[in-house]
């Protein structure tokens, strides 16, 4: 009996739904080509021809997917697969850094002046690489590409850099010390608050970046 | 040979098939198919592609409800059944088809057939 649920991975390719859903609709779907084929074998039909019969009735394909994500997607796919989980995830490390800076749990400070202090918040730096993990498997759950998968784990560190630059360059704009602007000072700054945050996210988001046993099947 | 509807009459005549259908009892998807199939005479057929979008969409209104289970054969197959919902919405759509088919009758040409 041939592969139907291989052949509609393939035939769907890649599915914009939930891959739990994805799985389910291909299970479903599966079946009743699958009895479909056995009554066409019923009335004598050799296996061959029967699948034949059965694939070329089936209907068109790309309208079957392009169908099924529409009713599918009561929330839109990018809002789903990007936009909720970045929010979430960023939440979730604004919140924990918050516990971790108000109860000084784990803070270590490497300050020599005029430089500015190198803060280790190490709970939330050990904790990030979970968040990331979780924003990551979050977007490939639902349907997210490796990219967005990529986006949404690091996520609150783009988002902190979004915000601190317009901050920086405009303190940069009204000091009077303006043309003594320490680059050096900058990276450390950026490193300690985007670069830092942004390796531990995506640590946790690599096993994540693979593809999926419904997408690579598909 | 089985005459043709034209896709727009068979899309609005489908959700009232599957409807009417199931208010009978639960079936899944094939078994669906071929009872409407069977019900209809052949005039009425889905494909693969036809009927599990508006199954779905029914599902996700909440006419239908779904549940895996092992068919006669012993395979698992999703069973659908009608919801108190979707029999709600039954028979005002049996009833504008019924006006519809009674209006179609009075067409010169069709009131004897």
């Amino acid at each position: 009996m041939p592969d139907w649920a291989r052949l509609l991975r393939r035939k769907l390719g890649a599915l914009r739904v939930g891959s739990e859903r994805r799985d389910e609709i291909v299970r479903e779907l599966a079946g009743f080509l699958e009895d479909r084929f056995e009554e066409r074998l019923g009335v004598g039909e050799s296996p061959r021809v029967a699948a034949r019969t059965v694939i070329a009735s089936a209907g068109r394909f790309p309208d079957l997917a392009r169908e099924l994500e529409r009713v599918e997607d009561s929330m839109p796919h990018r809002l789903k697969s990007l936009w909720a989980p970045a929010f979430a995830v960023s939440l979730a490390a604004v919140v924990l850094l918050y516990a971790v800076a108000r109860t000084e749990v784990g803070v270590q400070v490497f300050w020599r002046p005029p430089r500015p202090p190198f803060l280790f918040y190490w709970p939330w730096l050990l904790a990030l690489p979970l968040i990331g993990a979780a924003g990551a498997r979050w977007s490939r759950r639902e349907g997210g590409t490796r990219r967005d998968r990529l986006l949404v784990a690091t996520f609150p560190a783009l988002a902190l850099f979004g915000m601190m630059l317009p901050i920086a360059l405009l303190r940069v704009a009204i000091s009077k010390d303006a043309g003594e602007l320490n680059y050096g000072d900058v990276l450390l700054v950026l490193l300690n608050w985007i670069v830092l945050p942004a390796v531990a996210l995506l640590l946790g988001a690599l096993p994540m970046l693979r593809e999926d046993r419904a997408t690579r099947t598909a | 040979m089985l005459p043709m509807l034209p896709p727009a009459i068979k899309r609005g005549s489908a959700e009232l098939a599957v409807l009417s259908i199931l208010a009978e009892g639960p079936l899944h998807g094939y078994e669906l198919a071929r009872r409407i199939e069977e019900r209809t005479g052949g005039v009425l057929r889905f494909t693969l592609a036809s009927l599990y979008p508006l199954l779905y969409r029914l599902e996700k209104r909440g006419a239908l409800a779904a549940e895996w289970k092992a068919a006669p054969n012993g395979r698992s197959r999703r069973y659908y059944r009608i919801t108190p919902r979707g029999r709600g919405q039954l028979e005002p759509l049996r009833e504008q088809w019924r006006r519809y088919l009674e209006a179609l009758q009075r067409l010169p040409g069709l009131a004897d057939a």
